[in-house]
């Protein structure tokens, strides 16, 4: 059975790195079938899986095509899974990002690399899309008790809405109770320390590890 | 506070007599054209972006006071598939919504006569009339991206990319099929009096690896570019954003004459690698310097772009490494005339900016 279950979870981690979207849902099946945890397997399978990819990616082995793909595979797993997922009692409390592009910008691709892996990395994703509005970051993260609220923009013409989002937490009185984390390239370290904000990351591994910092995770 | 212009050569005289070796006044400038210009002038952008008689007005007062040394005309290639955009207040234009561009989708043109296609008659009205309220002084360029930023425009980049691995037969049909519709668009511009200026973003290295640039960006720009210089007679200007250390090389093979980089690169190692085949353009930092910070930091940010490439073998032009925030303060903008007239009066003078 343990050695049943090692190959099960080997199997889906090596089919979101491989980007096999139907063995990812075959074996997701499998482990359904055979009772292992659903969360269980979404995070030492195929959330492992993408963590590979993630490192993949850092190494410059894997582009954003890959990355796209690889996501696709676990989602594709997801779904299966999703159903048998346990949900009464002992599950720990994942800590909560909030992320979205900000308003006036459509560019969503970087938005969406950090969410894949930093979900991979076992947070929870609220994931408000692009073109958000400051108020729309603000509102959420205090309605879903996130920890972080990651900012994401391309464009230099709309980088200055992050600054809104730090000034709205302070005018709320709620400043202290989420982290602000920003990214997008016209940015730097230097812009997150003008704005306040919390943190800053040139690429999505290195966001991930942005946030395991910031919340003590690390 | 205004900036007393000092220009004794209009933009289009400087930047012919430079291209021919003759003498000039200051080096040429490439600070591209921005929504923060039209904020200064307090420019209804609404109707600027509309009213084809207003934004020439427009183009005539802002050349007047800031010396802008280039013209802009874009066609949008998304559009005649069907994309819609969104034009936010004194933003970007932005695309709203993609289209799926499948199966019969390719098999047949989106434009056969752009002369006469009501889609672009705006265009034509706005060439005529910008050429012929400033084309003696101001060279136009015609401003498009480059075959695959408008592939992925118009089908949405993550599918494109992911078609890249699961399908790229896929994605060279689209690729086909959209510079055929961008060789059908510049071939009504023969003789007129323009260049061609490409903005490529999807091909940036941040985006596509080295193998995939040379797979499905290379071979169409090179193909348009071609195309774009018999029509033009002369080569085109190309922007690529972001890391393209690893295929400076290809990028110089498509046939550019001058290369425009941003804040990811240095201008020196640009210089060093390609600097003897293409003019290098760039790359005053448009948040760091032009947006957060002085005049003073505008000045050094100058300083140290020619310190870097103004011996570049084809040519330095400065610029910006890409669009300039709205919100930028105008004395900052004010310190990049100022500065360019110190250190870059002809003939260069590196005791100027060492």
């Amino acid at each position: 059975m343990s050695s049943e279950r090692e190959r099960i979870l080997r199997g889906l981690s090596d089919s979101v790195v491989d980007m096999d979207e139907d063995t990812a849902a075959e074996l997701s099946n499998e482990a359904v079938a055979q009772g292992i945890d659903a969360l269980e397997v979404i995070d030492e399978g195929l959330a492992d899986g993408m963590r590979r990819a993630g490192d993949l990616f850092e190494s410059e082995e894997y582009f954003i095509p890959e990355l796209l793909v690889c996501s696709d595979a676990l989602n594709a797993g997801v779904e299966v899974l999703k159903p048998h997922i346990k949900v009464e009692g002992g599950a720990e409390k994942k800590t909560k990002v909030v992320i979205g592009v900000i308003e006036g910008d459509t560019h969503d691709i970087g938005k969406n690399l950090v969410k894949i892996l930093v979900e991979a990395g076992g947070f929870e994703i609220i994931d408000l899309g692009r073109d958000v509005p400051a108020e729309k970051f603000v509102d959420t993260a205090i309605a879903e008790q996130a920890d972080v609220i990651a900012l994401s923009t391309l464009m230099t013409t709309t980088m200055l809405g992050m600054p809104k989002v730090v000034e709205l937490l302070k005018e709320k009185g709620v400043r202290e109770k989420h982290k602000v984390i920003v990214g997008g390239g016209p940015l730097s370290q230097a812009f997150s320390d003008k704005i306040g904000a919390d943190g800053y990351s040139k690429n999505a591994s290195e966001a991930l590890k942005l946030v395991k910092t910031l919340v003590g995770r690390a | 506070m205004a900036t007393k212009l000092r220009d004794q050569m209009t933009p289009k005289e400087r930047v012919l007599a430079w291209e021919e070796g003759r003498p000039i006044d200051r080096v040429p400038s490439k600070f591209s054209y921005s929504p923060a210009l039209l904020k200064f002038e307090g420019v209804d952008t609404k109707r600027y972006g509309t009213d084809n008689a207003y934004k020439i007005a427009t183009e005539v007062k802002i050349y007047e006071k800031y010396r802008t040394e280039e013209l802009a005309a874009g066609f949008s290639v998304p559009g005649l598939y069907g994309a819609t955009y969104a034009n936010p207040e004194g933003g970007h234009a932005y695309i709203l919504e993609t289209v799926p561009l499948e199966g019969d989708d390719l098999k047949h043109p989106v434009i056969t006569d752009p002369k006469t296609d009501p889609r672009l008659a705006p265009f034509w009205e706005y060439l005529d009339g910008i050429l012929e309220a400033l084309g003696d002084k101001v060279p136009l360029r015609v401003m498009m991206e480059g075959p695959i930023t408008q592939a992925g425009r118009t089908i949405g980049v993550e599918k494109l990319l992911k078609k890249t691995l699961r399908d790229p037969e896929y994605v060279h049909a689209v690729l086909e099929h959209i510079l055929q519709t961008q060789l059908t668009l510049i071939s009504a511009l023969e003789g007129y009096d323009i260049g061609f200026q490409i903005m490529d973003p999807v091909s940036s290295g941040d985006v596509l690896s080295p193998e995939n640039y040379r797979a499905f960006a290379k071979p169409y720009l090179t193909r348009l570019f071609t195309e774009m210089t018999r029509i033009a007679g002369k080569k085109p200007y190309l922007h690529i954003c972001g890391h393209t250390e690893k295929v400076l090389h290809d990028i110089v093979e498509t046939g550019p004459a001058a290369f425009s980089v941003d804040n990811a690169l240095d201008l020196a190692e640009v210089k060093r690698e390609i600097g003897d085949k293409v003019t290098v353009i760039g790359n005053v930092h448009p948040t760091a310097t032009m947006l957060l910070g002085t005049p003073e930091d505008v000045d050094a940010d100058l300083k140290k772009c020619f310190q870097k490439a103004w011996d570049s073998p084809k040519g330095y032009i400065p610029g910006y490494g890409c669009g300039l925030p709205v919100p930028t303060p105008k004395e900052n903008v004010d310190a990049v005339y100022d500065a360019l007239w110190k250190y870059g009066r002809w003939p260069l003078n590196p005791e100027n900016f060492s």
